[in-house]
Order: structure tokens, then sequence, then C-alpha cells
């Protein structure tokens, strides 16, 4: 399978070099793209300096619209899967394997490598659990599977699945309305379990108001895309 | 209920919209405004000349919505319209929203294609 890594990357100057080295290392075999969406820092030209292909957003399209370029570029240089990995480092490149395995036997379109698939320690706010409680219910309601990680950005498409969202990607939303207009296209998600190290550098997205505000967000834009008919699907 | 409309306050009124009408022209004119959308504007402001020329017809139709006064009249289509307006205007947003990030990336799939064969210096 002719499979490219998909970093997109927003001010990751400090720690790039080291990312796209280790996983070069640990998968010398694959091609590795990385989205500069229009970093502030030098992020483009260290990821260049470390031997990847740059592509480089003239203009801050956010996350959604930095992977979905990377889903084009797969398109157009005909590749057979892509693997969506962080920036940041927070994806051990040796766990990539187990995200595209379940891809070339053919279970799945698409991998999710999750963190939260085995018991975890991690404690969130009493106002964040609720929300994520009522997210994950009605998330689990619309996509009649249960996804236990919904915002991990870790995972492998085949192509008819990134070829279908390199044309309708939610990227305003891009975290749970994509699972579900996912599912609703019919394509099948698979979970694995994976390790996460603490990020090398940058903050986290999500704050705490961002964190409260963020569940409704998201419970909106899947009830959008409920009363949506899928757009349709090319390759059946 | 309402009197007819003081002839000075018609004047002001007309007057009004003629000068809307006449900066809208000109703002067509310097290309400031696509025609596309001035023509909303001019209907706006010979609406508002119509009923401000013939001001029995807005006392009509206030009593024909059963409207307590002709101002309320006049504010409640007045905002309609402006609601209207936001409305149509936060479409046309979106969509140029989709067609600027479409364009963003094919711009930069373009360009890594032009620094593959030449890679920056």
């Amino acid at each position: 399978m002719k499979t490219l890594i998909i970093i997109p990357a927003y001010g990751e100057a400090p720690v790039i070099g080291e990312v796209i080295q280790e996983v070069m290392k640990a998968r010398p075999d694959v091609d590795l793209v990385v989205i500069d969406d229009c970093s502030p820092d030098d992020t483009g030209a260290k990821a260049l300096a470390a031997g990847a292909r740059v592509i480089r957003l003239p203009v801050n399209l956010g996350i959604g619209g930095a992977v979905q370029t990377g889903f084009k570029y797969a398109v157009r240089e005909g590749y057979d899967a892509v693997v969506q990995v962080d920036g940041d480092g927070q994806h051990d490149p040796h766990e990539l394997a187990k995200v595209l395995d379940p891809l070339e036997k053919g279970e799945a379109d698409m991998v999710i490598g999750s963190r939260f698939l085995e018991k975890t320690d991690y404690k969130a706010p009493f106002a964040r659990r609720v929300g994520m409680i009522l997210f994950s219910t009605v998330a689990r309601l619309a996509m009649k599977q249960t996804v236990a990680d919904t915002t991990s950005g870790f995972r492998s498409l085949n192509r008819p699945l990134f070829s279908y969202l390199a044309e309708h990607y939610p990227v305003d939303f891009p975290d749970a309305e994509t699972l579900v207009l996912v599912r609703r296209a019919k394509f099948r998600i698979k979970e694995v379990s994976v390790d996460m190290r603490p990020r090398k550098s940058g903050k986290s997205s999500t704050t705490t108001l961002k964190s409260i505000y963020y569940p409704f967000k998201q419970l909106l834009s899947i009830l959008v895309v409920m009363l949506r008919t899928p757009p349709p699907r090319m390759d059946t | 209920m309402e009197q007819e409309l003081p002839f000075r306050a018609q004047v002001v009124a007309i007057i009004g919209c003629a000068l809307l009408f006449l900066f809208v022209l000109e703002l067509v004119r310097r290309r400031k405004l696509k025609e596309e959308y001035s023509m909303l504007w001019m209907a706006v402001s010979l609406g508002m000349a119509v009923l401000a020329i013939f001001s029995d017809l807005l006392l009509g139709i206030t009593k024909a919505m059963g409207a307590y006064s002709a101002n309320s009249v006049i504010f409640f289509f007045g905002l309609l319209f402006l609601l209207a307006a936001v409305l149509h205007l936060t479409v046309k947003v979106s969509g140029l929203a989709e067609e600027n990030k479409n364009l963003v990336q094919e711009l930069a799939l373009l360009r890594g294609k032009l620094e593959e064969k030449s890679p920056p210096s």
C-alpha cells in the first residue's frame, strides 16, 4: 500500500524536525507531508530541513482545513492510504503499524488511534464530564457505534474515504462531525488503543471556557449532519 | 388614530429617499457596489418614497394589520428587512469562506508542486 503520513502543523518549529526524523526512522517505507498552516514561526523551513515534503498554506485555515489539504494532496499523488499524525510529538510513530494494520487487512475504512479505549486515570472537571457524557451519548446514537476517543488526531484512512473527505470535510468542526458524516456515508470505523505521550510543545487547543462550550457546539454540528443527506460516494 | 403626515415631514422623507437612491447609484458608478445588490437598495428607497408621497397608503396598511400606530408598522418592516439583509449577507459570507478555503488549498498544492521542481532558496 502506497501510504502517506500527513502532519498538520501550526507553530511547531521547536519540535517538528524531531517529530519528522522520528517518523522517518520508524517508517522509512512511507512518504510524509507536512501541512504548514501558515505558522508565524519557521515551522515550514524546519520541516523542509528535516527532509519532509512541505505544503505551505498562505492563509491560516485551522486544523480541519490543513488536514483536508493533505487529503487533496494524497488524492492527486495517488496514495492508497493516509495516516494523520499530530505535529507536536504526541503520537509515537512506532504505533503507526497499529493504525495501519486494520486498513491493510480491509477491516475498516478509518482506524482511530484511541487514548481512552483502555482504562486510564484521566479525571475531568465536573462540568466537562457532564458535557462529555452528554456529547458521547449523542455521538454514539448518531453513529450507531461507540467511539471512545472522538477527538483523536491519530487516524488512518483508506483511499475511498480520504477521497470522499477531500471533497466534503466539515472543516469548521472537524472532530465528531467528521465521524458522524463518515458513518452516515456507510464507511467503517475501527478504534485501536494507542499510548499518547505528553506533547513536546504547544498547548492543547482546548481551554476551560472552550471545554464547556465545545460539547454544545459539537451537538449542534452533529444534529446538522444528521439532518442532511450525506453527499453521495463516488466509489460505490 | 393617526393623522396624515405633515407636509414638511413628507418633504424631508422624500429628500432622504432621493439621497439614498443617488448614493447607491454613485456607489455602482464607482464600482464599489455590484449591480446585483444595488437593485435591492434602490427598491427600498423607492418603496419608502412611495410611502412618503402617498402617506394614506401607510395608514391603510396600519389599519389592515390592526396595528396601533403607523410608527410601529414602519419599524416592524424596517427591522424585518434588516434581519433578512443580514441573514442574506451571512449566507453570502459562508459561501465566500468555502470558496476562499478551496482557493487557498489549491494555491498551496500548486506552490508545493512548483517547489518540488525548484526548491525555495
